[in-house]
């Protein structure tokens, strides 16, 4: 277990596992593929947060988020995207155990704490639309709602897919392959997460 | 553990067939909850703190790096330890990461562009 290997040299079980790309030592095809859409997912979004960065750079009159947006309201929300990805590795973690039932607890409580985010995010455009904060009121507000209900169809994409996957492991599938399908679903979810990481940064609190 | 172990322990020694409770083949899977738990604790502590930076007085300039330097480090814990980009071959995690310094590159020269900072070179091949 403790021998060294150069970090570039495939385990010596790496051909035993199913779907495996040589090219990327043992990642599955799968897996690859969720990381080259997620790359070009994550260029998307630079490409939303530049074009706010430009219009703000160049705007002195722009507001500070944090005398329009409500900070604490969204720093809880991030809190239960935090929480949901730890729900969602501690899934995998039962997954690669074999332990079914688990998983399917985890995966429903990450799906869950997706939907507490989407909920908030309405109850905050809801407030924030009845304070004249509007699409049409502004480059801030332009920005500021379509940088946000794009990560959040992201959520609401990833709530359908934490589903469906719960519903097939609870169906019997999924945990063969080293609980590959669960791991993928877990890198589209960690990607929300990262991706929120970000946005509640540049857009809330900078 | 050593990252390869750790990889092993990703499922990447499968070959093994699951889809049954508390299956034998996969009992030997090591538990990473404690690893998970405290990379969860270490997001949340930073998060705190970005937070509380707005609450204080300070250069705008300083607090936008503070904030910065802070995403980027949740940033990279969430891909190197949630999505195991650390224990993945390397190429893999080159295809992720390379982007990033390319992506902020062309986002500090645009926006200095914008705030019209290149007005004031002057080039020697271009008239005005």
């Amino acid at each position: 277990m403790s021998v060294a290997r150069p970090a570039s040299t495939p385990a010596p079980h790496a051909s035993a596992h199913q779907g495996a790309e040589p090219t990327f030592g043992l990642a599955t095809t799968g897996k690859v593929g969720m990381w080259i859409f997620l790359v070009t997912d994550a260029m998307t979004f630079a490409g939303l947060l530049l074009g706010y960065g430009i219009l703000r750079a160049g705007n002195k009159q722009w507001p500070l988020p944090s005398s329009v947006l409500g900070i604490p309201f969204t720093a809880f929300m991030t809190f239960v995207l935090i929480v949901s990805s730890l729900t969602m590795v501690l899934a995998l973690d039962h997954a690669k155990h074999g332990r079914r039932a688990q998983t399917v607890k985890w995966l429903l409580l990450t799906a869950g704490g997706g939907l507490f985010f989407l909920c908030g995010q309405v109850y905050e455009y809801t407030h924030l639309i009845r304070e004249g904060f509007t699409l049409q009121a502004g480059n801030f507000p332009a920005t500021f709602f379509v940088i946000t209900s794009f990560h959040g169809m992201h959520v609401f994409t990833g709530v359908c897919y934490l589903l469906i996957t719960a519903l097939g492991v609870a169906r019997g599938k999924h945990l063969e392959n080293g609980a590959n399908f669960v791991e993928i679903t877990g890198l589209f979810w960690h990607f929300v997460d990262l991706v929120w990481i970000l946005v509640f940064t540049f857009v809330y609190l900078i | 553990m050593s990252d390869h172990a750790h990889a092993a322990s990703l499922g990447h020694d499968a070959g093994h067939e699951g889809g049954h409770e508390g299956g034998h083949d996969q009992q030997a899977a090591p538990d990473h909850r404690k690893d998970y738990i405290r990379i969860f604790v270490a997001l949340l502590v930073l998060t705190l703190i970005e937070v509380g930076i707005t609450y204080v007085k300070m250069d705008r300039r300083i607090m936008a790096a503070l904030m910065i330097g802070l995403a980027l480090t949740k940033a990279a814990l969430v891909g190197l330890y949630f999505m195991h980009l650390r224990y993945e071959k390397r190429l893999l995690l080159w295809v992720a990461a390379l982007p990033l310094p390319l992506a902020a590159g062309y986002a500090v020269f645009l926006m200095l562009d914008s705030n019209h900072l290149f007005r004031a070179i002057t080039l020697p091949w271009v008239h005005h």
